[in-house]
């Protein structure tokens, strides 16, 4: 119980009141003029934490992002080679059954051989496509053609080989936290049927430059049964084409579904972060002024309250 | 025997005491803002009366003393008080300052830089171009501004270490000075109060003790004679009577993080012991733990850092190829936690060739399973090695780099929160203390006018009486 007031508590008092106050309206302002609710770990600890998680989730997400573009442009870039190869082979079975043609002669064959190698040419720039740079079917030795041929076409002489010295493999990219999926084909399985890496086509599978050197040379040759029989590999060789195209199809489609995943992660991530870390503005405001309020009352009556003593009383 | 004489007497002894009452008055009404005054006032008594056959005549009032008002309970807490607040102030005001340089919510701090890395890794993973040329770059470039934000940070709180120990060397001169006025305002009290209480040499040691006690813990009791006992640091009897014992600062050989840096040593006359670890509040208390503990706990943290980061990227670069066919460490290998933010630094090799990153398991352009590798870092957690680790599996909390980066972070927030709010406490129960020190001791002004109008007409009232007694001998020398 106060039995005396004396002038230095007043004094006292009414100072602590008025610092409390400006704090609060310091911290307010400070609220107002960042948009924050936490502007230092301090001001809520917990809620710093999960910002700085939030904030490191949305930047994972950025990248992911990033990753799926760049898988998105080889992805694009290989079922474009895919298409150029398919239109070879069709153009390529087209010039096979015309050439296994009773009626045709020789010299009608040999035209068709000429159409055939360039067929060929097209097939194996197909093969050294590039993206960015890199070369799209070298798989990791992206930086050199994986398709190298024996040489030019020689009349009189067989088809020029074409070898494989890239890296039979695919690339990978991170689409997810700790899931990868491959952004390119294995060159040598889709261009020569090769997927175990035995240097021969696997059961069912063509070498599509062999079988088109072997189409060439059948023609050059005028042997009209071997030309009717490649007409059936190019056949199969289209089905492995096609395998392929369905394969990066479905890549694609994993691709996009994974990125509009990723838009929504990131919706949702920012809005939570904006409920964890912004200030609400309304709030801030109607404070703002309620604490203005309350220093004005605390100082007008801190003004009222010191002046008056007995001594104004006193004559 | 009653008298003429003796009213005259006693008429003017009482205007004595009234004037004196005054001066007293007019001391109070002086002080009203005088910080740590005490309110006097005259302790009057009437004056011993005189036998008769008629019974006890009044011989009028005589002055006693001049009391000092104050209330010892108070003082005592209020020094305790100023102890543990001074404490709690400093190291809330340097725990504060580490917070800033940490704080991620205004875009500094570790995280940013360290996400940076493993994007960094993470771009050289998806890039397309064959070799990745400009990733790499890149990643160089990431690699060294991270290793530099790390120096940045710990510099900036081994300066904080450097600005608190200059602070302790600066306290330690001014605790002395406190040491030597308290007792030679002992001394001086003893010699005064043989005759009178010494009421104004008593504040003036009171208000001593208190800003002894924002520097320093402080125990004190009161002697027989007077003098006032002082103990510090957790019962060294510094100032006994009029002797007074000092302090003194000798620097540290052994100090992990400065030779320089000083102990705190108690000189007792002879000989001078280690008071280090015991001096538990006061600005000195609160330096001192926050140069020797909570710096070097954040310092410590970003050690950990540093080091986990270290060996944990290098771990998995050492698996891998560069493009020109190199294996090796992508940062300096650490010998140890101790001091790796400070030192941590990219591989000369790296950062002159970028090509010697280990972007794949072999030397192929287009290699990148070494790099998803490094980006699965981001999101790997394990055990962090500790400061102070026995050889063998580390001990720390299994975390992933980024979470024990925002620990860091939280933690110190988290410190500087609780700080805060014992402040707050502090500030509060002082302000109750203080309160209740005015409400005892201080001067009301309204109190010293009333009392001024009472003695005003107690003044007029003996100036009556001597003017009657004038008169009335007056009367009788006008009939001889």
């Amino acid at each position: 119980m106060l039995t005396r007031v004396t002038n230095l508590m007043l004094q006292r008092q009414m100072l602590v009141d008025v610092d409390r106050t400006r704090l609060r309206l310091a911290r307010v302002q400070e609220q107002a003029s960042t948009g924050l609710r936490i502007n230092r770990p301090s001001d809520d600890p917990v809620g710093a934490g999960e910002a700085a998680a939030l904030r490191g989730r949305l930047d994972s997400t950025a990248q992911m992002g990033r990753n799926l573009g760049q898988a998105d442009v080889r992805l694009r870039a290989t079922e474009a080679s895919l298409g150029e190869v398919n239109n070879v082979l069709l153009r390529a079975r087209e010039l096979a059954i015309q050439g296994a043609n009773d009626t045709l002669d020789a010299a009608g064959r040999a035209q068709i051989a000429a159409e055939v190698e360039g067929l060929h040419a097209r097939l194996l720039s197909a093969g050294n496509a590039r993206a960015g740079g890199a070369y799209l079917f070298a798989g990791r030795a992206s930086d050199a053609s994986p398709f190298v041929a024996s040489g030019p076409f020689v009349n009189g002489s067989p088809a020029p080989t074409v070898a494989f010295v890239g890296d039979p493999s695919e690339i990978e990219v991170e689409i997810d936290e700790g899931a990868r999926m491959a952004s390119t084909l294995d060159g040598q399985r889709v261009f020569q049927g090769d997927g175990d890496g035995d240097g021969s086509p696997d059961a069912g599978k063509e070498d599509l430059f062999s079988v088109l050197g072997d189409l060439r040379d059948a023609l050059l040759a005028n042997d009209r049964n071997a030309v009717a029989a490649t007409s059936d590999r190019i056949e199969s060789g289209q089905g492995q084409i096609s395998e392929e195209l369905s394969r990066v199809g479905s890549r694609t489609a994993r691709l996009e579904s994974q990125r509009a995943n990723l838009d929504r992660r990131e919706e949702a991530l920012t809005t939570r972060l904006s409920d964890v870390q912004d200030a609400d503005s309304i709030r801030v405001l109607s404070d703002l002024v309620r604490e203005q309020t309350a220093l004005q009352a605390s100082l007008e009556a801190t003004a009222r309250v010191i002046q008056p003593s007995l001594l104004d009383f006193l004559r | 025997m009653a008298g003429l004489f003796g009213v005259l007497d006693l008429a003017s002894r009482s205007m004595f005491v009234v004037q004196s009452n005054i001066q007293t008055t007019a001391h109070n009404v002086a002080n009203v803002d005088t910080p740590g005054f005490s309110w006097q006032r005259t302790v009057l008594a009437a004056s011993p009366s005189i036998r008769t056959g008629a019974g006890q005549i009044g011989t009028g009032v005589e002055q006693l003393t001049v009391q000092r008002i104050s209330d010892q309970f108070v003082q005592a807490q209020l020094v305790q008080e100023e102890s543990s607040s001074a404490a709690v102030r400093v190291q809330a005001r340097v725990l504060s300052s580490v917070e800033e340089v940490l704080n991620e919510q205004a875009g500094g701090g570790i995280s940013g830089p360290l996400a940076d890395l493993f994007s960094a890794f993470a771009d050289l993973a998806s890039a397309t171009a064959p070799g990745a040329p400009v990733e790499r770059q890149g990643l160089a470039t990431t690699g060294r501004t991270l290793a530099e934000t790390f120096h940045g940070l710990d510099r900036q709180l081994r300066d904080q270490q450097q600005i608190v120990d200059g602070q302790i060397g600066s306290l330690v001169p001014r605790i002395n000075s406190l040491l030597a006025r308290i007792a030679s305002l002992n001394g001086a009290i003893s010699n005064q109060e043989i005759v009178s209480p010494a009421n104004d040499l008593r504040d003036e040691r009171d208000r001593s003790v208190r800003e002894l006690a924002q520097l320093i813990d402080v125990d004190t009791f009161e002697a027989d004679n007077g003098g006032l006992v002082v103990m510090i640091a957790g019962g060294l009897t510094a100032v006994d009577g009029a002797k007074a014992r000092s302090l003194a600062l000798v620097p540290d050989p052994t100090n992990p993080f400065d030779p320089s840096f000083t102990r705190v040593m108690f000189d007792d006359g002879t000989t001078q012991s280690d008071v280090t670890a015991d001096v538990g509040a006061g600005e000195l208390g609160g330096l001192l733990r926050a140069r020797d503990s909570l710096l070097p706990a954040a310092i410590r943290s970003l050690d950990v850092l540093a080091y986990n980061l270290t060996t944990s990227v290098n771990a998995v670069h050492n698996a891998g190829v560069g493009l020109d066919g190199s294996t090796g460490n992508f940062f300096v290998p650490m010998v140890g936690v101790e001091n790796a933010a400070r030192d941590v630094a990219l591989e000369a090799r790296i950062s002159s060739n970028p090509d010697a990153i280990a972007a794949g398991l072999t030397a192929a352009a287009g290699d990148n399973r070494n790099a998803l590798d490094l980006a699965d870092l981001r999101d790997a957690a394990a055990a962090l090695a500790l400061p102070g680790d026995p050889p063998g599996p580390p001990t720390g909390p299994t975390r992933s780099l980024l979470e024990h980066a925002s620990a860091v972070v939280t933690d110190v927030g988290q410190q500087v929160s609780a700080m805060n709010d014992a402040e707050e406490q502090h500030v509060r129960v002082m302000d109750v203390l203080e309160s209740r020190r005015d409400q005892v001791s201080g001067v009301s002004l309204d109190e010293e006018m009333s009392g001024l109008v009472r003695l005003q007409a107690a003044f007029q009232a003996n100036a009556r009486v001597l003017s009657v007694v004038d008169q009335l001998l007056h009367d009788v020398v006008s009939l001889l």
